[in-house]
């Protein structure tokens, strides 16, 4: 992506990333894990928030630190380390409220026009109907997948 | 053939200690589970 994106640091393991949020302010560190299914081994959960000093992640948490797009794509850019080392996975991942659920579609919009040759992103629908991403489509989450 | 796109920039830093057990994830991964209860495709690729 050109976007520019926060340094990355990430587990050995490839699951779990750390970045710090920069503003003049204050700094913020952010987490980004993929947690895998205990009902399928290729599922895993993208969960995002600020990481707290104990280790928790926050995901509720709205830092207003003037750098959401930065974030955003930051926390997108780890899908192409997961997929190097995951390249069968699916990723699933909801907001942790239903505007943030709608601010993620925005990201994942941009996200398509730069990416969208390397991965396939589907939209879950209240009904739990998969559709094929669309920006104006009304989901409760996602799925993304490499392109093979 | 598909190329790599940009390369992410990686610390050499120590990952800090994230807690994955904490109510507030458990939480999130039960919402995800919910969606995910009412789509009727499998999940797997082929």
């Amino acid at each position: 992506m050109d976007k520019p994106i926060y340094q990355l640091q990430s587990s050995s393991d490839s699951l779990q990333f750390v970045f710090e949020s920069i503003s003049q302010e204050r700094i913020i560190r952010k987490a980004v894990a993929y947690i895998l299914s205990d009902d399928n081994p290729d599922l895993y959960q993208l969960i995002f928030g600020d990481l707290k000093e104990n280790g928790d992640i926050d995901i509720l948490s709205a830092s207003n630190n003037n750098d959401m797009k930065q974030v955003l794509t930051t926390v997108v850019d780890t899908l192409s380390t997961f997929f190097e080392h995951y390249p069968m996975a699916t990723v699933a991942f909801t907001g942790s409220t239903s505007s943030r659920t709608r601010l993620y579609r925005a990201a994942i919009t941009q996200f398509l026009k730069e990416t969208n040759l390397y991965y396939d992103v589907v939209g879950i629908t209240e009904n739990g109907i998969l559709e094929s991403f669309n920006s104006k489509g009304n989901y409760v989450g996602y799925l993304i997948t490499q392109k093979s | 053939m598909k190329t790599k796109k940009a390369v992410s920039t990686y610390s050499e830093k120590t990952m800090p200690y994230i807690n994955l057990k904490s109510p507030e994830i458990k939480e999130q991964i039960d919402k995800m589970a919910n969606i995910l209860k009412k789509v009727q495709l499998p999940l797997t690729k082929k």
